[in-house]
Parts: structure tokens; C-alpha cells; sequence
């Protein structure tokens, strides 16, 4: 409690081992944030547990509603109101973000910390031009001048592939298309060099083609500049081919995390089965119905004990309503929250 | 350049005028014949309150007894008062007074409205609630009462009475900049400008009030008309300003008497009321096309 009076920002790593091999850039540790309303409050993330190290991208998947936009926000300290955040620890870079002043917070927004947003064609400011949303954001955190500005901008915009960019600079958005407004997204989210990147579903409102020209610009952003990523998506074909890791979230719940690969090899929890299961197959007949899970995710109101996946799981026993499954790791680098995890060579597909 | 349109090219009208929002709102502006004229109008209004005392053709209060009510003449264009005045000089210099207060009136009632309004916007809760009770409170006040209340206690001049009228105007500006405060302060750029790091008053400032201006300018140049009847008023009813200053409102005042004698005398200033509600009138309209093209 002191140290938030004083404002004092707590040291958890010094700053030799800061960006260090083991250490994570972003660890989150069992965050949790509730939406209080008039007549109930939802608890949209409980206990969330993440890591992100250098040059990592780690997946977070889920469907509609299960935290995943929420926990984003929250690591830029952004949680819209009546949202707020009532526990856990987010450690970037040694400091916990909960703690730090607002004054220091909007340093690491933007400076540290960039944002992709959801929707690029209204997340520009429609009566600003492309190289004021640069000068601003040049200027706050690097300290650049209008000159330096100008060029760091044709720079950016060159790297992430916008076609003559000095005649650019004093274009308005909506003169660009979708695909090139998000393309200045992103270069205005690398603009001053954030050691993570936050990208909440970035390819939602653009078309397939764009969609994976957007991805690997962003996969290689991550691997020359050595960022930690977090890829928000519900669309586990980004994260097979474009992640490292994946967390699937269910409920607010971190339900199971682990590789790409171990994930799509051995999904263990019975939500990422049914989830690989509804991905569509192009070489499956024709007569074939989409496999759905069956209900909704829900909302939580009320604290209970219990997995909240138990009322759509097959594999559900008294157990699973009554007692909520721990986050126990089954093999290095593996966690699953259930009771009854499907066992690896069990037949999976329908 | 082939015809072939580029993927997410903008709408037409907007492809046509090269650029930023403001070009766009002066294409959209240039459409407007009736607007087009009502606006050269409306500066032509303006440049001859700002230029009287170079172009009125005798001193703004400068009598002259040998030609009392002496009617239209060469030396006299427009006749003469009761006491001999020019009434051509004293339509102008009536401009004057009167967009003194037209501008003047409106312009106080942004500089109260306006900074309240984006406050109670921006930050909502508690702020918002207390900013609302007083819209409400000051809406119930009777305009003309109010400022007829402030004339008696506080005594009247030009400057006076644009305040007055200013005071009475506030709540309007508030509420509007209000609203687009609320509306604005949820759109994906401003959460996107905090994302990147921006401080809340540059929010406030570089991003969201360049959006919600149109609106707000749209407002002040329909309050124009308003309070330029709202000052006649006062004046006519001997209530505004005062004696040796001109005023459209007083011109009709003092001349009504002698209206049997020399209808110019009433007709001149009725002429130029009428004409600068009408022009200030069709330039708001056009303006509300041009920068708020949704709200039509």
C-alpha cells in the first residue's frame, strides 16, 4: 500500500537479467478484472497467467466473449468502464504496470507497449493527416523534431511495404484503402521501437488475400526487431501459422497453453478438441456437417466453483461442476485446466 | 489514369475534392447556389460594419437641422432623420452595432459552453451529472426576462448587451458540445490515439475537437439571426442601445412616428434586419450541409 502512496515503482528483475534469455518481457500473473454493473458484475477474466519472451508470439484464442480483447486492454492499462482491474500482477520489463504512475503509463503506451487495434479503417483520425498521426507519437516519445519526423515516417512506412510514401505524408485516411490504412497501423505502432506488440484480431475487417500479406508483415517485424507479440484471434488457422505459442481462453479461464505444435498434436483439454474439431477441412466430403460445440460460451455474473466449460463438455462428471480444475502442467511447456483431459493418441476426430 | 477504381476508394464526391475534411466541405458548399449567395452577402455585411467609418458618406452622428425628414435626395440617398441624420450612415454604422452584438453574442455564449460542455463529455460520472443539473437549471431561465433583469441592474452598452445575450446562449453550445464529446470520446481513433500513449488534453484538443467543430461552428452562425432580432428587439423596445450610437433596432424606434412623413426612414432598417437574418440564416443552413453532411 506504501508503495502506491509514495508512487514508487517495486523492481522485480534488476536490470542485468532484464530481457535476459529466461526472463520474460511480459509476464501477467493471475489477472483479474470484473465489469460491474447495476445489477451484477461480470467477471470477465479470472486468474489469467501469461508469459511473453523476446522474439516470441504467443497466441491468445477463444470465442466471442471469452476475455481475450479485455486481457489486452488490461495489459495497457485501457479496460473500458465500468471494467476494472481487481487483482494479479502484469510485469513488463521488470515493473509492474499495475502500479506505475499515470504519467509513466502513457510512456509505455505507445512507447513500450504498441497497439494494434481491431479496425483499421476507424481507428485513424479521419481529419488528421497520415504524417500528423506520426509527428504526434514521434514527437511524445522519441522527443523528434517535425524534420526527424518526416524522415523516420517515410522510413516506416517504406518498411511496412506502403508504395511511395513521401507522397503519402499529406494524404488523409480515408484517401488509403483497408489494407494500406492497417499497413500504417502497424508502422505507427512500431514507430518508437516497443519491445511488444499487441495485436487484437488485426485481420478481422480485411479480406483473405490482404489478411496474409498483413500477417507476415508482422511476423516479420517480430523476428528483426526481436518483439514479444501477443496475436489476439479466434481463427486457430492464424495461429498455426503464424504463433508460437497459444493460450486458449474460455470464460475469462486460461483453459489449456502450450506450442503450436504441441497444441495441434496433442490438444488435451476438451474445448481445444471441439475447437480444432469445428475448423473446417477442404478434403472432407461433401455431405459432411460443420462440427460445432453445442451451446454458448456464458457470461459470468457469479463466482462458482466448477469448470466453466462442464455444462457443453461431452466428458464432464460431478467432479467438473463442483471443483474448479487447476492450471497443472501435463508435459514441459503444456498446461491444461481440466479434471478428465483427453490422453494423446485417444481418436480426436469425429 | 485507368477507370478501373482502386480497392477502398472513397466515395465520389469525396475522390473529387482533393483532400483534407475542409475541401471536402467546400465542394460540398459550393453545390448550394442559395448558400453561395447568402454567404457573399453575409461578408459583404461584415466587411461594411468593419469599414463604416471609411464608407458612410457623413460622420455617424453628425446632424444636420437645415434637412430634417428631408427624403431621398442626391446629397441624401436614402433621406434624413428627424434630426437631420443621414440614414444611409446610419444603416451603416447601424451594422455595425448590431453584428458587434450578432458575433460578439454568440461568441460569449461558445466560450462559456463550449470548454463545460467538452468537459462534462470527456470525463462523464459525477462531472457529466453536475453539468447537466445546470443546463437544466439555466434553461428553465426566460431569456428575455433574464436579460432584461441584467439591463436595469447593470445599465446598457453595445458590449453590455452582447454579454447579456451571450449569457443567455451558453446552454445551447454546452449541451451540443457535450453531445459530441460522448459520441466522439468511444470512436476507435481516440481509443487508438490512447493506445499510442497520447495525453488525455491533446486528445481533447489535436483529436477529438477538430471532429466535433463543424457542428459547433454550424450552431454559432444559426444563433446570428436570432440574436440580431433578439438586439432589434431590445432596442426598439428602448431597452438596447442607447443614444448617439446607431442601431437598426433603435433606427425603427425613433423613426416610427414618422413614418407617414418618410417610409424609408422605417424601411431601410427593416430592409437590413431582414436582409442579414436571411443571409446568416441560408449561410447556416449551407454551412450544416457542407461540414454535418450526415445530419440532413
Amino acid at each position: 500500500m506504501t508503495d502506491e502512496l509514495v508512487g514508487a515503482v517495486p523492481v522485480v528483475s534488476t536490470e542485468a537479467d532484464r530481457g535476459g534469455p529466461g526472463v520474460p518481457l511480459l509476464e501477467v500473473r493471475d489477472l483479474q478484472v470484473s465489469f460491474r454493473l447495476e445489477r451484477n458484475t461480470i467477471y470477465a477474466v479470472q486468474g489469467l497467467s501469461l508469459q511473453v519472451r523476446a522474439g516470441e508470439r504467443v497466441g491468445v484464442v477463444g470465442e466471442s466473449g471469452s476475455g481475450k480483447s479485455i486481457s489486452a486492454l488490461s495489459v495497457m492499462r485501457m479496460v473500458p468502464s465500468p471494467g476494472r482491474i481487481t487483482g494479479g500482477e502484469i510485469v513488463f520489463e521488470g515493473r509492474d504496470l499495475l502500479r506505475l504512475s499515470p504519467a509513466a503509463m502513457h510512456h509505455i503506451r505507445g512507447g513500450q507497449v504498441g497497439l494494434i487495434p481491431q479496425n483499421p479503417l476507424t481507428s485513424l483520425n479521419p481529419v488528421i493527416t497520415i504524417e500528423s498521426h506520426f509527428q504526434e507519437v514521434l514527437a511524445l516519445h522519441l522527443g523528434l523534431s517535425k524534420h526527424q519526423a518526416r524522415e523516420r515516417t517515410i522510413e516506416l512506412l517504406r518498411s511496412v511495404g506502403i508504395p511511395h510514401p513521401a507522397k503519402r505524408l499529406q494524404e488523409y485516411p480515408h484517401r488509403l484503402s483497408g489494407g494500406q490504412r492497417q499497413r500504417v497501423i502497424i508502422a505507427l505502432a512500431m514507430a518508437c521501437q516497443p519491445r511488444l506488440l499487441i495485436a487484437d484480431e488485426p485481420t478481422t475487417a480485411l479480406d483473405v488475400t490482404i489478411q496474409a500479406q498483413i500477417l507476415e508483415l508482422i511476423d516479420d517485424l517480430v523476428d528483426r526487431s526481436n518483439l514479444g507479440a501477443i496475436l489476439i484471434t479466434h481463427n486457430l488457422g492464424i495461429v498455426a501459422g503464424h504463433c508460437d505459442r497459444v493460450v486458449v481462453m474460455y470464460a475469462g479461464r486460461v483453459m489449456e497453453t502450450a506450442t503450436v505444435l504441441d497444441l495441434f498434436d496433442h490438444p488435451s483439454h476438451p474445448y481445444t478438441v471441439g475447437l480444432l474439431r469445428c475448423v473446417p477441412r477442404l478434403t472432407a466430403t461433401r455431405s459432411r456437417v460443420f462440427a460445432a460445440i453445442p451451446g454458448l460460451p456464458p457470461q459470468v455474473t457469479k463466482l462458482s466453483e466448477g469448470c466453466p466449460f462442464a455444462p457443453r463438455c461431452e466428458r464432464a462428471t460431478d467432479q467438473c461442476g463442483t471443483e474448479t480444475p487447476p492450471l497443472e502442467e501435463i508435459a514441459p511447456g503444456h498446461s491444461i485446466a481440466c479434471w478428465n483431459p483427453v490422453e494423446t493418441g485417444e481418436k480426436i476426430a469425429s | 489514369m485507368t477507370a478501373v477504381p482502386l480497392p477502398g476508394a472513397p466515395a465520389v464526391t469525396a475522390a473529387r475534392a482533393s483532400g483534407s475534411f475542409w475541401h471536402a466541405a467546400w465542394y460540398r458548399y459550393r453545390q448550394n447556389r442559395l448558400a453561395l449567395v447568402a454567404g457573399g452577402v453575409a461578408v459583404v455585411i461584415g466587411l461594411v460594419a468593419v469599414l463604416a467609418p471609411f464608407i458612410a458618406p457623413y460622420g455617424d452622428a453628425s446632424i444636420d437641422l437645415t434637412a430634417t425628414l428631408a427624403g431621398a435626395s442626391g446629397r441624401h440617398l436614402l433621406g434624413t432623420d428627424q434630426l437631420g441624420r443621414d440614414t444611409l450612415t446610419r444603416a451603416i454604422w447601424g451594422d455595425r452595432t448590431s453584428m458587434t452584438i450578432a458575433i460578439g453574442a454568440p461568441a460569449i455564449g461558445l466560450a462559456i459552453g463550449v470548454p463545460l460542455g467538452i468537459l462534462a463529455g470527456w470525463f462523464g460520472g459525477l462531472f457529466d451529472w453536475f453539468a447537466l443539473r445546470l443546463f437544466e437549471l439555466f434553461t428553465m431561465v426566460p431569456t428575455i426576462l433574464a436579460a432584461l433583469l441584467f439591463i436595469t441592474v447593470f445599465g446598457v452598452s453595445v458590449l453590455k448587451l452582447a454579454l447579456f445575450i451571450g449569457v443567455t446562449l451558453w446552454v445551447g453550445f454546452g449541451r451540443l458540445a457535450r453531445a459530441q464529446y460522448l459520441a466522439l470520446r468511444d470512436r476507435d481513433f481516440v481509443q487508438a490515439a490512447r493506445a499510442a500513449g497520447v495525453p488525455s488534453w491533446r486528445i481533447i484538443v489535436v483529436h477529438i475537437l477538430p471532429n466535433a467543430i463543424g457542428p459547433i461552428i454550424v450552431f454559432f452562425v444559426q444563433q446570428v439571426p436570432y440574436v440580431i432580432f433578439t438586439a432589434a428587439g431590445f432596442s426598439f423596445l428602448g431597452l438596447g442601445v442607447q443614444d448617439p450610437l446607431a442601431d437598426w433596432g433603435k433606427m425603427i424606434n425613433d423613426s416610427v412616428n414618422y413614418l407617414p412623413l418618410d417610409p424609408l426612414l422605417v424601411l431601410v432598417p427593416i430592409g437590413c434586419i431582414g436582409l442579414a437574418c436571411l443571409s446568416f440564416s441560408f449561410l447556416g443552413d449551407g454551412l450544416r450541409d457542407a461540414l454535418d453532411p450526415t445530419s440532413r
